[in-house]
């Protein structure tokens, strides 16, 4: 059974608004209310392709996280094949075969900064010495308890591998290519049975690549990469309902072929989602302010920072530029092991006024 | 957003012609004698033409392989330009005999796969039909070759035999496609409905194809148009060469005659029978005036240089290509009672 209820589309029209979106006097056009159910319960909705992609980063980020183990050497061939999941199976190496894989779905021009972290997080595996500034390898938590593999600035493969694909697969394929006009401007009459329409399946993808059940945001235990940050950040920003309902507003639209509530809802899906990456970069950032004396925390906090911060520019709407993105990393300092407190809040403080969030800042 | 709006109502409203299945367009216009023309006066002399020239680069290559000197150098590279040029100037025609051989991917994949071909240079041990080798061989791989380094050109002789391997690949496929036109021939004149599969369903979608390869593959995509910005010109058809440009032009002037049939009857005519109009003015005039801008256009520019160092410059031709499709893509097609049927294979 389906509860739906009516959202009322101020939020979305005034976020238009603000993101320049100049629309004749919307007021004549628009119907005030649309039914928009609670959760992402529509008809014949299926992204298995981008679950597949997930459960892929899941076990590569598994087995270069195995060389968080002393002794643990990671193969670049293993690495490559996930990668590229060569032979439908990563030859071998995922538990499972499909013929998607993550390479070519990667925002092209970052295809070689992917692979220069897989190289990274080979050649970390390989030292024999505890990590320290200006030597790779392995270091232990206060408590002995667990270890993280860093390289010699500090940065730690494991999550640049994982959150930068996570920004040039997920997000980037999410926003900007399935929200694209090339996705969009496509039929919405033909039912494949399971499918949708060709619209209906597009929008539907790019919700896959959230990583949240289709009973998302009742549901917030089986979240995973996307929905996992985004229910993160939900007690201070209310992401989970801001960005699920975006995206089943769109949904919705395209249900009864509403094309100009779809595009707004295209713009407030491309902003509350930049919100999470922007929330979650402050709160790393916040972290690593934090941890600053302690090697293994800060440069698991900062690797983290970076590599959501350099997510930002994936985004076909974004508010902030690349140069921006830019100045805020140069903000952080490129070795871990040297950042000051002065900067990581500096790089904090200049993207909590790009983005809106100085009110919460000291909270994410 | 405006804009994209616009867009986007635009194309439903065409999409409505289009995703009812098209019934076939009721009209005296002689569409044997179009496609005979475009078979005897376009289609079959480019292929003529292409084969020539393949042959050219084929001997230019041996010469260069037996002498390699400056002068055979020169020789040889003005023979890639010229066979190249040739064969994007019937790349269109992707039905028929080059269909069944996938033409188009099997000479000119770009952009090419470098290391590949390096490995295939030293091992000296390679077979360039094989799935490996598929971005590394063709137009792409002779092109990176040719002008990547000329002392290594010189002194290496795997390289030249490199060289000699693609041409004589490229030059089979223009002999065995040249001839089994001459018996195709009838069977394309003669097949006049518009059904999917049809000469003319085969002629329309193709053309779409090809001029979506002049958006995406040979401008857009090093341009930056798929990327958020970011430029990638190493991907540009004739990187190695910077010739670019000119293989853009040489690709919008052939499909531009595939549409005209040249100076005798095209699918111009045929819109001009049904008497199609476009914001008041012949849709072939509005095709054929927006096919003469963008290449006019490009002859301003140098591709490689402009994407290096100021690609917005290149966004007024950039735009002119994008309203060129919807007019190629939706406008023509549902004149025509013909459906777009190919697809982008690029998966889930």
């Amino acid at each position: 059974m389906h509860f739906y209820k009516s959202i009322s589309l101020s939020l979305i029209l005034s976020a238009a608004l603000i993101t320049g979106c100049e629309d004749d006097d919307p007021s004549n056009t628009l119907p005030e209310l649309i039914d928009v159910p609670e959760t992402y319960s529509f008809e014949n909705v299926s992204y298995t392709g981008q679950t597949d992609r997930q459960n892929q980063m899941e076990e590569m980020t598994t087995y270069v996280k195995s060389a968080n183990a002393e002794g643990v050497v990671l193969d670049l061939e293993v690495l490559t094949a996930m990668w590229k999941n060569t032979g439908d199976n990563a030859n071998g190496n995922f538990s499972f075969s499909s013929t998607k894989q993550l390479k070519d779905k990667c925002f092209a021009p970052d295809q070689p900064l992917i692979e220069s972290y897989l190289r990274m997080a080979v050649n970390a595996s390989e030292s024999t010495e505890f990590g320290s500034n200006g030597v790779a390898g392995r270091i232990t938590s206060a408590d002995g308890s667990e270890a993280r593999l860093y390289d010699e600035n500090g940065w730690e493969p494991a999550q640049l591998i994982e959150k930068t694909i996570m920004g040039a697969v997920f997000y980037y394929q999410a926003v900007t290519i399935y929200m694209g006009s090339e996705k969009m401007d496509v039929d919405n009459e033909t039912v494949v049975p399971g499918e949708g329409t060709e619209m209906q399946h597009h929008w539907d993808e790019a919700y896959g690549y959230l990583g949240a059940t289709n009973d998302f945001p009742e549901d917030t235990e089986n979240v995973r990469f996307w929905a996992n940050y985004c229910n993160g950040r939900d007690p201070i920003i209310e992401s989970n309902e801001k960005l699920s309902g975006a995206l089943r507003t769109g949904r919705a639209a395209i249900d009864i072929d509403d094309l100009e509530i779809r595009d707004q809802a295209i713009t407030v899906a491309r902003e509350e989602w930049e919100k999470v990456v922007a929330a979650t970069a402050i709160h790393y950032l916040n972290d690593g302010i934090q941890n600053l004396a302690d090697d293994y925390e800060r440069n698991h906090d900062l690797s983290e920072a970076y590599a959501f911060i350099h997510s930002l520019m994936y985004n076909e709407e974004k508010s902030i530029t690349n140069a921006e993105i830019e100045e805020v990393k140069a903000l952080m300092g490129e070795n871990f092991y040297e950042v000051t407190a002065e900067g990581l809040t500096a790089a904090r403080d200049k993207l909590a006024v790009i983005f809106g969030m100085e009110d919460v800042k000291t909270l994410l | 957003m405006n804009k994209l709006t616009g867009l986007i109502l635009v194309l439903l409203l065409s999409f409505g012609c289009k995703e009812d299945d098209p019934t076939e367009v009721e009209d005296t216009f002689d569409k044997g004698a179009m496609l005979t023309n475009v078979a005897n006066n376009v289609i079959i002399p480019s292929y003529s033409e292409w084969e020539t020239n393949a042959k050219v680069l084929l001997e230019a290559a041996e010469v260069f392989n037996d002498k390699p000197n400056e002068t055979n150098l020169t020789s040889l590279r003005a023979a890639f330009i010229e066979a190249h040029k040739s064969w994007n100037g019937c790349s269109i025609f992707e039905f028929g005999p080059a269909a069944d051989q996938n033409t188009r991917l099997t000479i000119n994949t770009f952009p090419t796969d470098t290391g590949q071909i390096e490995s295939n240079i030293s091992s000296n041990d390679y077979d360039l039909k094989s799935a490996q080798n598929a971005d590394a061989k063709g137009f792409a791989a002779i092109d990176y070759v040719l002008f990547i380094d000329d002392q290594l050109l010189l002194s290496n002789p795997a390289r030249a035999q490199y060289v000699i391997e693609n041409a004589q690949q490229i030059f089979d496929r223009a002999s065995e496609i040249s001839s089994a036109w001459a018996a195709y021939k009838d069977e394309f004149a003669s097949n006049t409905s518009s059904s999917a599969g049809s000469s003319i369903s085969n002629l329309i979608n193709e053309l779409n194809y090809e001029f979506e390869l002049v958006k995406n593959a040979r401008v857009g995509i090093p341009l930056g148009k798929k990327t958020l910005g970011v430029t990638q010109v190493e991907k540009l058809e004739g990187f190695y060469s910077d010739e670019s440009t000119q293989l853009a032009q040489s690709n919008i002037q052939g499909i531009k005659e595939a549409f005209t049939g040249g100076s005798g009857l095209g699918l111009d005519d045929y819109l001009d029978d049904l008497d199609a109009q476009k914001d008041g003015q012949k849709l072939s005039a509005a095709l054929i005036t927006l096919f003469d801008e963008i290449e006019e256009d490009l002859s301003n520019f140098n591709l490689k240089t402009s994407i290096e160092n100021n690609p917005s410059e290149l966004d007024p031709v950039y735009n002119k290509i994008e309203r060129l499709v919807v007019l190629l893509k939706t406008d023509m097609p549902s004149q025509l009672g013909v459906q777009i049927t190919y697809q982008d294979n690029d998966g889930d």
